[in-house]
């Protein structure tokens, strides 16, 4: 393993690919005697083959593609830890609602714009301390980031 | 062994690899003289069916197949672990195969497709109908879908890009 190369590494990005069996074992053959990297002029860190059960994400992804709403609208469902704390927020409010209002906003998803339709989603009414306000807007604007962060991804990929 | 018994990872093996894996277990067994251990069973098939060594330690040490995210984190846990296992079954797995194939002790074991080949000569095939195959690559920096494509296109390898994912850092 390479733990020199990935303690080194300034981000890396993984693809998901599809061919024939020939291409796929050329591509393994070449990666396995190291001259993959030296061909593709392209540092290459991981190959393997991957089974349906872990592209379940891919295939609506994939799907989804040209319908930047629906895109993420299947961020804000699924596991991934910002879309959970997203959804503790909204409640009961509904995710295709939050989504379309994201799409809008972007690609101007500043901190501040994402709060405020977050924070749309959160108003229960209920008086609370100043500190727990304080605590509540710092924990808000750390998500809106987060968030924006991955719609930017998401968005900027689709386009 | 029975079909009934082939683990989850034999089962794999045999529909993407098109391999008959209780014949190539069979073939193995002659050489170590007696049956490949659990362990040794399930590295086989996770390495006849393409998996990395990454992928191939994740399943056996974390009981679960890594997700993209996961693969792409290369936790340094199951990279130690990934290395550990290419040393152990250098002498055990691998060792039966080169002998299997008549390749001295002491060269690097063939390329996969070798050894798959070598092994659907050996053993009836399950079918020979090619299916698309999909498949991971971690490159390192940020690299673009057309970046990807066209340098595979220069060395013949033509591919669809299904889904790209960056990392965080």
């Amino acid at each position: 393993m390479r733990d020199n190369e990935i303690a080194e590494e300034k981000g890396s990005t993984l693809f998901v690919l599809q061919g024939s069996q020939d291409d796929f074992y050329r591509i393994m053959s070449l990666f396995e005697d190291e001259q993959l990297s030296e061909q593709l002029g392209i540092t290459v860190l991981d190959v393997g083959s991957l089974v349906e059960s872990q592209l379940s994400l891919t295939g609506k992804m994939e799907d989804i593609t040209n319908d930047p709403i629906a895109a993420g609208i299947a961020f804000l469902e699924s596991n991934d830890p910002v879309a959970v704390r997203v959804r503790e927020k909204l409640k009961n409010r509904s995710i295709s609602e939050i989504a379309a209002q994201l799409n809008a906003a972007y690609p101007q998803l500043f901190p501040d714009v994402v709060v405020d339709i977050l924070v749309g989603s959160v108003a229960t009414g209920e008086t609370k301390r100043d500190s727990e306000d304080i605590a509540d807007t710092i924990e808000l604007l750390e998500l809106a980031i987060e968030l924006a962060k991955k719609l930017a991804k998401i968005w900027g990929e689709a386009e | 062994m029975s079909e009934n018994e082939l683990c989850q990872e034999c089962r794999e093996a045999e529909e993407k690899a098109k391999l008959d894996i209780n014949c190539v277990l069979g073939k193995l067994k002659s050489k170590k003289g007696r049956e490949l251990s659990d362990l040794e069973a399930r590295y086989l098939c996770l390495y006849l069916r393409g998996c990395s060594w990454y992928e191939i330690a994740f399943r056996i040490y974390r009981y679960k197949i890594p997700m993209l995210e996961e693969i792409q984190k290369q936790d340094k846990e199951i990279q130690r672990q990934a290395a550990n296992l290419r040393s152990e079954m250098s002498d055990k797995v691998n060792l039966y195969i080169k002998e299997s194939m008549g390749v001295n002790a002491g060269n690097r074991i063939p390329s996969l497709q070798k050894v798959v080949d070598f092994f659907r000569d050996e053993c009836k095939p399950i079918s020979n109908h090619p299916q698309p195959e999909k498949f991971f690559m971690l490159v390192k920096g940020k690299k673009s879908k057309s970046e990807i494509i066209d340098a595979l296109k220069r060395i013949g390898v033509d591919v669809e890009t299904i889904m790209r994912i960056e990392s965080e850092e």
